[in-house]
């Protein structure tokens, strides 16, 4: 695969929405060629440049623009932040681009995930953000992702899923990527409880205090710290009390402990369509609608899985 | 009753006489308990001052209703109405939207909210509340 990217390869910038585009690459001169002219062009037409790769890749980008126009005008976000928790990387990105469109500024990003180091849950939930960023941009002014991967490290299961989320392809000839899938997005199966066996609560109206009751009992038996049990009660409160809201009055809580993780899991009956739901952040005068944004921001990692069945609210907090 | 004076008074509420949910709501207005233990009601509210309550416990959905109840109440007769929250372990984001809804529906009203914990004053922030629009103010 030719990898090598050029400025003059590059897609026209000024076309309106977003522009999510796959970058596969073979090492670090690659990395740099269409990271390079990716960030000049963009600071050539005064636009917004924010960069969220490692620390490794961010030197090597600060080394080779040192002395250039864009060396001042780059924004490093730490990539490993960003993506520890997938929940939150919407928002995160969305807040960036209000304050950049408000001062007439249209924005370039380059993201590259940091796949090692994730259990597979994280790695699931990271993949779908990435195909989930092509609906939550669907109305934004101009605002164009480049999606490194590096062919040489990444396993191939997660850049065929990375070909299968992005719109559009950076090679010698950029431009639409015809492995895209536009939706419904194949999610992984959430697998069972593992043992040793799972506790279970059924609760109804007025059952949300026994529901915490049941969630402290299983964290302090694992010594979590007190702070994290503040948010890890308030998001399960306000997964229970979506069930009692929408999930057909009723719901079940299951918490257990695997590899180091507490989870707890809330089921109901109810099923939700919008698929945003709970990324944006919210506006003071909305009504409702604050409960899956709060989980996402207080634990360290949600899954959500809703069909015609039910639907299935995981929250992951990490125990060390 | 508000503690205006230095005074202890014992309310006593037979149970025969009362339904259980009854008993529920008054113990949720008063800040002690006496006589055989009954369910503790997920948050108390009482009077500490003048137009000054103390909110303790957790007001979640199921108590959303009566909190919201209770602050409309207050504010319609306090301009500022303090909200002591020491003990408040947690408010949802039922409870958040009624307090808000409460306060701007009647002009002129505010609430402060005193001594909140690191997660109440973050998900009123996370909830979008932190807005001059929203006259709630979060204070030490």
């Amino acid at each position: 695969m030719n990898d090598h990217v050029t400025a003059s390869a590059a897609p026209d910038t000024k076309g309106p929405g977003f522009r999510h585009e796959l970058f596969p690459y073979q090492g670090e001169t690659a990395f740099l060629d269409g990271a390079v002219s990716f960030i000049k062009d963009a600071v050539a037409g005064s636009e917004t440049v924010l960069v969220a790769v490692g620390a490794t890749k961010q030197e090597v980008l600060r080394q080779e623009l040192a002395g250039t126009d864009a060396a001042k005008s780059v924004t490093y976000l730490d990539a490993a932040e960003l993506g520890r928790r997938p929940g939150r990387l919407i928002s995160a990105w969305a807040d960036r681009i209000t304050d950049s469109t408000a001062k007439g500024q249209p924005v370039r990003g380059i993201s590259e995930s940091q796949w090692t180091g994730r259990t597979p849950g994280e790695r699931a939930e990271l993949q779908y953000y990435e195909w989930l960023l092509n609906r939550a941009f669907t109305a934004a002014p101009a605002w164009w992702l480049l999606c490194p991967y590096d062919t040489t490290s990444v396993e191939a299961d997660v850049l065929q899923t990375a070909r299968s989320n992005h719109p559009l392809l950076r090679a010698a000839q950029s431009g639409p990527n015809t492995d895209y899938q536009d939706g419904p997005y194949p999610f992984p199966d959430l697998g069972a409880p593992c043992d040793p066996p799972y506790q279970e609560l059924v609760f109804h109206a007025g059952d949300l205090a026994q529901v915490r009751d049941k969630v402290t009992g299983c964290a302090t038996a694992h010594h979590l710290e007190p702070g994290r049990l503040l948010d890890l009660l308030a998001a399960v409160t306000e997964a229970a009390a979506n069930s009692i809201r929408h999930g057909g009055g009723t719901g079940t809580l299951r918490t257990w402990t695997e590899q180091d993780e507490l989870i707890c899991e809330v089921r109901d009956t109810g099923h939700f369509q919008e698929p945003l739901a709970g990324h944006l952040r919210p506006r003071h005068d909305q009504n409702g609608g604050r409960g899956l944004w709060l989980i996402h921001q207080l634990c360290d990692l949600v899954q959500i899985r809703t069909t015609q069945d039910g639907t299935t609210v995981r929250m992951i907090t990490a125990l060390s | 009753m508000r503690s205006i004076c230095s005074a202890i008074v014992v309310c006593s509420y037979p149970r025969e006489a009362f339904s259980v949910s009854a008993l529920e709501q008054v113990a949720g207005v008063h800040p002690h308990h006496a006589g055989r233990r009954m369910k503790v009601p997920d948050f108390r509210m009482f009077c500490v001052g003048k137009d000054c309550w103390s909110v303790s416990g957790v007001v979640d959905f199921d108590g959303a209703a009566a909190f919201g109840t209770a602050v409309r109440e207050l504010l319609a007769s306090a301009s500022t109405l303090r909200l002591h929250c020491h003990d408040l372990l947690l408010m949802d984001a039922a409870a958040m939207q009624t307090l808000t809804d409460a306060v701007l529906s009647i002009e002129g009203r505010k609430v402060l909210i005193e001594g909140a914990n690191p997660t109440v004053r973050r998900n009123w922030s996370l909830a979008g509340y932190q807005v001059p629009q929203i006259p709630v103010e979060l204070v030490p």
